[in-house]
């Protein structure tokens, strides 16, 4: 256990006793990538992993850097990025055969400011093909694991992520949130996870799917360290049109000082949310329901009925998105490649595009050119933005009215590989609880609000858009009270 | 047999927009799925919603404008280090008719 | 009545006075540079890599839209052009759209222009600012005979504006004027550089009655505008009188050949799937902005007619020809600053210096850097002190442009100054009176035939002898012998 103790100490403790004794640098990458070797094979959490001299390097680098006095917040910290992250000089798969080769030349804002305070990229993480799925079996390489019980799905798309720190072979990790991406697998692992207000996180840099709903978020053990990375990533890029020009300085101390009291604090449920989903999960969410309600809460029962259309919605939009940002992928200036000599452009794109994207990706591009097509555009794409406007209405309404919007991160416990993945439906609906953050734009975490056949389960916090430090306090009050953080899984 | 030619004249429309073969081994399946997925779409067509404005983006007014200063482009190595087929620094490209 | 064409027009004009991209901070002065040495990862278009809009892009696009008397939109918004094609890095263009969910820069506008002496309005339906893609080589030089192409995207994201007129214009002629206007306002606005190759591309619409509407693409000139609409209206012409149909198509302007020629007909209408780019949301025009520049616009080419009509007394004509080229109104008011007689300036700049440009197939630009303003104001001194004749200035002219040489040197280097020395001038025409008999008893019988002893001095003096004291003196020696 004596290895677990360094490996799963929170980051923001790391930080101060690699201050004092840089050394420990060395040691806890050793044993992180004893862990890995010891794990990895069970999970398959990482597409591409950094060789161990390369790392090493790094942190004599940054062992320098501490010498010379520099001020830097990560110093040494393992950090495990989404493989639709770009990282300069660093395979950037997105977990598809049309990207099984290409490096990009430029680093995201993200990791450009995670470097810039001394952490160190440790690889890049399995998920869902270009992000689209909630379970990391949509994979060209292969599903990865769930940590807890290796026949089960760890959620998605972010799901190497959540399971690399999950398991320690990181101590944080990048994940990004289209409609769930995040949230869900932290929850299926029994991390935290949290899909910042759009706007907030720089995506220069992130392979897009669906530009108007993703975001990247930090995945983490306990909510300071999601907080603290939250804060190095954060903030206005003058390359992202789309960053709304908000400095995140001062999140982590702020949520590390305080004490939210839950005294009085309104929470809202809404009922076509949390309607359908599994007994099992219903009832660890409301046994921690009913203890936040002995803490002080007051929790109403709200309806919106918009919410029945979120799901449907999100989906058209999303893949109407999706199928303009995967346009450009033609093989000619990067990923598979097909001969082009002698053959027309028509052809030779064809056949590339029809080679290198998985089944799942080819569905979403040929419904969301048809969603945006002559003639169906304003009764699917426009209608759909229609109820966008609604959700993001009724629920701004609500949380006028209501401090927090409170659900069940998911529907389900993790279920088996490949119990879903056949029927594409099958999987669209366990998103029912994380859309709306997504159509609406609002912050969203997930922590783990307890346990069910062994399993953790997520509880789901929103909060109106740019009030991340209200939301990861009283996120930070909810883990004390519901005492779940830093959990090791058993099933490794 | 008029809806299947109907189906199939649609799956060839969809396949152009997107540059994606749907191989004929794949179609049945293939059209089950979009079938059953735009069924699940109905729900939002069937909505009357004359009235509200689309809300394209969550940022309605923001964006940033750029000053006109050049910066660092990229290095010829770096442009054809991902470029599989490329002559004296063109990118071999297929035929245009 | 001859039936009348309805034209319209498209032109695409290159933001090249910028000095980056459109979206991205890369240099906009591409021609000339080794294929792919100027990109990044956004006009490249990585995965990845976002857009960022160009203030000063902006701002030229709305002193365009003041200056063809445009509303102009309360909010910037650009939205997605889906279609598939080597050139385009994404794989769709970001431009503008007037449908739901875009809206174009600048629109409802009109441009003035004098075609015979009336003034005619033509209405400009939208300005739209996008993205240029890259540039399509081939190999063996012939599209029909590469096996492959070579792409260069050096040019990608370089800023565009579009300016689509309504079906105004009724004659090639009536195009071409248009085109020579937008032209130097664009010149004036400090826009567009239009004389780069490929900075002003023009999509021509026309149709006649009884036939459909076809459209000419790539036409690179106000002249090759002209021709090519001359040569399409007569082609429907002839196809309608043999009683074929005309069909709606795009055609593809043939330079060389001097034809439009027909591009393969695609099997389906392309579905452009626009929708506003999520990359860039929409930004804000303040009407107090549109007022500053307001304020701050140039000089258009109207005014400066006017002026150069009242200030310089020159005549509308002249003042019109001048200022059709910016870069020729300039230079003109460059020499007449340093001194220059105006009306001598004006002649040669008008009928000389332009020929010699065209007949040498230099650039209009090209030639007036090499030949300094003030080697033209001395031409013009040494014009008006009598130094050189009108026919020697138009030797001297050409020197100029061959050699770079100051006028003053050329003068003196090839021995050109005029001769008014009327003994010396005299003994000439006396030894050609001589040379000729022949010449001299034609020319006793017809006056007319004095051209060719006029020629003769001429040639002896190299051009040098005054003509009209030539004259005088042939015509006195040729009345003596009359009278004799």
């Amino acid at each position: 256990m004596s290895m677990f103790n360094i490996l799963y100490k929170p980051a923001y403790e790391l930080v101060e006793e690699f201050k004092e004794n840089p050394d420990l640098m060395l040691d806890y990458v050793a044993k992180t990538y004893e862990r890995i070797k010891e794990v990895e094979p069970k999970l398959n959490a990482f597409i591409t992993l950094r060789s161990y001299d390369d790392v090493v390097k790094d942190v004599e680098k940054v062992m320098s850097r501490l010498k010379r006095g520099e001020r830097v917040r990560l110093p040494g910290i393992l950090v495990a990025v989404k493989d639709n992250i770009s990282t300069r000089g660093l395979r950037t798969t997105c977990a598809s055969r049309i990207l099984h080769d290409y490096i990009p030349p430029y680093n995201a804002t993200v990791i450009e400011r995670l470097i810039k305070e001394g952490a160190i990229v440790v690889g890049k993480t399995n998920m869902d093909e270009f992000a689209m799925g909630s379970t990391t079996e949509n994979s060209a390489f292969g599903p990865t694991r769930n940590p807890w019980n290796t026949e089960l799905v760890p959620g998605g798309s972010s799901g190497g992520s959540a399971v690399a720190v999950s398991t320690a072979e990181s101590t944080i990790a990048l994940g990004s949130d289209t409609g769930g991406s995040i949230r869900c697998p932290a929850s299926f692992t029994g991390t935290v996870g949290i899909k910042p207000t759009y706007g907030l996180v720089s995506r220069y840099g992130l392979v897009a799917y669906a530009n108007s709903l993703e975001q990247i978020g930090p995945i983490a053990r306990n909510v300071l360290d999601a907080a603290l990375l939250l804060e190095i990533i954060g903030g206005d890029d003058p390359r992202d049109s789309t960053t709304l020009g908000i400095s995140l300085d001062g999140l982590f101390n702020e949520v590390m000082d305080s004490e939210y009291s839950l005294e009085g604090v309104k929470l809202a449920i809404i009922k076509e949310m949390v309607y359908g989903a599994d007994e099992e999960v219903l009832k660890v969410f409301y046994e921690a329901v009913n203890k936040l309600i002995s803490e002080g809460c007051v929790v109403n029962e709200v309806s919106l009925p918009i919410v029945k259309y979120s799901l449907p919605a999100y989906y058209i939009i999303a893949m109407a998105e999706a199928s303009s940002n995967l346009a450009r992928f033609d093989g000619l200036r990067y990923g598979l490649h097909i001969p082009v000599s002698g053959r027309s452009w028509y052809d030779v794109y064809m056949e590339v595009r029809t080679k290198g994207f998985g089944i799942e990706v080819k569905r979403r591009v040929l419904l969301g050119s048809f969603v945006l097509s002559a003639g169906y555009n304003e009764q699917f794409y426009l209608k759909a933005l229609r109820v966008r406007r609604l959700i993001r209405d009724s629920l701004m309404k609500v949380l006028k009215e209501f401090d927090f919007i409170i659900s069940p991160t998911m529907p389900v416990l993790p279920f088996k590989i490949g119990e879903r993945i056949e029927d594409p439906l099958k999987l669209y609906v366990i998103d029912v609880e994380t859309v709306l953050a997504n159509l609406a734009g609002i912050p969203a975490v997930s922590i783990t609000c307890g346990f069910s056949n062994d399993l953790p389960v997520g509880l789901q916090i929103m909060s109106p858009p740019l009030t991340e430090p209200k939301l990861l306090s009283f996120s930070k009050s909810l883990e004390e009270v519901l005492g779940f953080r830093d959990l090791v899984p058993k099933g490794v | 047999m008029s809806l299947r030619s109907d189906l199939d004249k649609w799956m060839d429309k969809i396949s152009r927009l997107a540059l994606i073969k749907i191989e004929s081994n794949e179609r049945g399946r293939l059209l089950k799925d979009l079938m059953r997925i735009l069924e699940f779409f109905e729900e939002i067509r069937k909505l009357k919603l004359e009235g509200i404005d689309p809300l394209f983006h969550v940022i309605e007014h923001g964006g940033k404008l750029r000053n006109d200063i050049e910066s660092q482009v990229l290095d010829l190595k770096e442009v054809l280090m991902n470029i599989k087929e490329h002559e004296e620094g063109f990118v071999k490209g297929p035929k245009t008719v | 009545m001859s039936e009348e064409a309805i034209i319209g027009l498209e032109v695409h004009v290159q933001l090249n006075t910028l000095r980056t991209k459109l979206f991205c901070s890369c240099p906009s002065d591409y021609r000339g540079k080794p294929p792919n040495t100027n990109v990044c990862p956004v006009c490249l278009g990585l995965p990845g890599a976002l857009p960022v809009v160009n203030k000063e892009a902006v701002i030229k696009a709305i002193k365009v839209a003041l200056a063809l008397n445009c509303k102009i939109s309360n909010v910037l918004i650009f939205s997605r052009k889906h279609y598939f094609y080597p050139d385009m890095t994404k794989n769709y263009q970001i431009s503008q759209y007037e449908g739901v969910g875009g809206i174009p820069i600048a629109y409802s506008g009109f441009l003035t222009m004098e075609v015979e002496g009336r003034q005619k309005r033509v209405r400009i339906r939208r300005i739209n600012i996008e993205e240029d893609p890259g540039r399509i080589v081939y190999p063996t030089g012939s599209l029909l005979t590469s096996t492959y192409t070579l792409i260069d995207y050096n040019r990608a994201g370089i800023g565009l504006l579009e300016i689509v007129t309504e079906p105004d214009l009724r004659t090639p002629k009536e195009a071409r004027l248009f085109i020579e206007k937008l032209k130097s306002i664009l010149e004036h606005l400090d826009v567009c550089n239009c004389d780069l190759e490929g900075a002003l591309r023009v999509d021509a619409n026309v149709s006649i009655p009884g036939g459909s509407r076809v459209e000419i693409k790539n036409i690179g000139s106000p002249k090759e505008v002209e021709r090519a609409l001359a040569y399409e209206i007569l082609r429907q012409k002839h196809a309608l009188m043999r009683g074929e149909i005309v069909r709606r198509e795009t055609r593809h302007w043939d330079s060389v050949r001097k034809v439009t020629v027909s591009m393969r007909v695609k099997e389906f209408e392309e579905d452009y799937r626009y929708f506003p780019d999520p990359d860039l949301p929409p930004i804000p025009i303040p009407k107090d902005l549109i007022e500053k520049v307001n304020a701050e616009m140039p000089e258009l080419p109207d005014e400066r007619i006017e002026r150069f009509v009242s200030e310089y007394g020159l005549t509308r004509y002249e003042a019109r020809v001048l200022v059709m080229n910016k870069k020729l109104a300039d230079y003109f008011e460059d020499v007449v600053r340093l001194g220059a007689n105006v009306k001598k300036t004006v002649s040669i700049l008008i009928n000389d210096f332009i020929r010699y440009v065209n007949e040498l197939n230099l650039s209009l630009s090209d030639a007036l850097r090499v030949i300094k303003p003030v080697y033209i104001k001395e031409l013009v001194d040494l014009l008006n002190e009598g130094v050189i004749s009108t026919k020697i200035m138009k030797k001297v002219l050409p020197e100029m442009f061959k050699s770079r040489k100051s006028p003053k040197d050329i003068v003196k280097e090839l021995g050109l100054i005029k001769i008014s020395d009327v003994g010396f001038i005299k003994r000439v025409v006396d030894e050609v009176f001589n040379e000729y008999p022949k010449a001299v008893q034609d020319a006793l019988i017809n006056r007319r035939a004095i051209e060719f002893l006029v020629g003769q001095v001429m040639k002896k003096t190299r051009g040098r002898a005054d003509p009209l004291i030539t004259r005088r003196l042939i015509e006195e020696k040729l009345s003596k012998l009359e009278g004799s």
